[in-house]
């Protein structure tokens, strides 16, 4: 269950990263992007408030996993994930969801790299087991 | 009844007709890349079920003589893949510690950025790490390195001591070794006044097992198929108990 060989469920939070949107024509396009460390910041923070759980679009993460930041998808342990990024978490969605929330906390700093940041409480999340696991 | 056949042959004649021409826009490129993708899933589902086979058959063939035994393997064997046990190897040890220079010059050393550490395991891992300690705590699926009250912290512990010492067991650590020096990170590091020093012992390195417990309570096994009874919290068994194993 811990270590994701077995199809789990349980009540969480469901992150949804998407770039922005309104940018004007002089603009960056990369300062409207979800990059990796956002990615990172999400997860950290998720784990670190009591997530027992992680996926990304669906996928657990592992002790070794790693994600990569390239051109329109995010690969993951070798696989690859179009935007929008859904990051879910198994764990006291309450909890969750209010570190999250603290002033000057993920969700302003993301907010304010224009990322499009939607949070969601979940009763019943199901994550797969690790391919290969 | 002729009347009936030829309505039949009509409608089947009909039904053919309307089927709806999707075409694939696929180009060889893609195609073969689709095709190399499944190809890559379904050998690793191979080898996943080969590997469940064998302990299935290894459960069957010593269920009478000793099913303990078999139980403490797999208890062994989960413990490890989760980290806590010790665990030997070869590896790299990476050690990362302020440049002396500005130290000499008076400078305040500062802490080293949480991010920088997370990306140097995050390239690690995609490196072919295996498993990880940083400063002697073990890294495990739910570890974090955070910012906390301005030091950079490890599951709570501070990593403030220099060197930090990141330990690393993996089946090629000259490779390893090589990517690490060859990744851009290396200059973030320098940028922040941090050398990085990598090196590959020659002996085996002996990573520390996870020393906080692992809590489970907000998650449950989906068990398809099998025994619907045996949802219950893995880690909260009794490890000896017999049944802990419906929970892998």
């Amino acid at each position: 269950m811990f270590l994701g060989k077995v199809k789990v469920k349980g009540s969480g939070l469901q992150v949804t990263l998407e770039d922005g949107t309104d940018m004007d024509s002089e603009a960056n396009v990369n300062n409207y992007l979800v990059h990796e460390q956002h990615v990172f910041k999400v997860v950290n923070e998720l784990y670190i408030s009591g997530a027992e759980a992680v996926a990304i679009n669906g996928q657990r993460l592992n002790h070794d996993s790693y994600i990569i930041c390239n051109g329109p998808v995010i690969t993951i342990d070798g696989h690859q994930h179009p935007a929008p990024f859904i990051i879910s978490a198994i764990g006291d969605p309450d909890v969750l969801g209010a570190s999250l929330d603290l002033p000057g906390g993920i969700k302003e700093q993301l907010v304010n790299e224009n990322i499009i940041f939607t949070v969601e409480k979940q009763k019943n999340i199901i994550f797969d087991p690790i391919i290969g696991g | 009844m002729v009347t009936l056949i030829a309505g039949f042959m009509l409608a089947i004649q009909f039904n053919l007709v309307n089927q709806p021409v999707v075409s694939d826009t696929r180009d060889m490129w893609e195609l073969k890349n689709d095709l190399l993708k499944e190809q890559q899933t379904q050998a690793e589902l191979i080898e996943g079920i080969s590997k469940l086979e064998g302990k299935i058959a290894s459960y069957e063939t010593k269920k009478n003589e000793s099913k303990e035994e078999v139980l403490r393997d797999t208890l062994t064997e989960l413990k490890t893949d989760a980290g806590l046990t010790e665990i030997k190897g070869n590896g790299v040890i990476v050690s990362i510690q302020p440049i002396k220079a500005d130290i000499l010059l008076g400078e305040k050393a500062e802490y080293i950025s949480p991010v920088l550490i997370i990306r140097l395991i995050n390239e690690m891992y995609r490196y072919g790490a295996d498993e990880i300690s940083i400063s002697g705590q073990r890294y495990i699926s739910t570890s974090v390195i955070r910012d906390i009250n301005g030091q950079p912290k490890m599951d709570g512990y501070p990593l403030v001591h220099y060197p930090v010492e990141i330990q690393a067991i993996t089946v090629n650590p000259k490779k390893l070794k090589q990517r690490i020096e060859g990744s851009e990170l290396m200059d973030d590091f320098f940028i922040d006044n941090f050398e990085v020093q990598i090196n590959v012992p020659s002996r085996e390195l002996t990573l520390p097992a996870y020393q906080n417990a692992i809590n489970v309570e907000h998650m449950e096994p989906i068990m398809d198929g099998g025994n619907r009874n045996v949802a219950f919290s893995f880690w909260a068994v009794d490890w000896n108990h017999p049944w802990f194993f419906g929970g892998f």
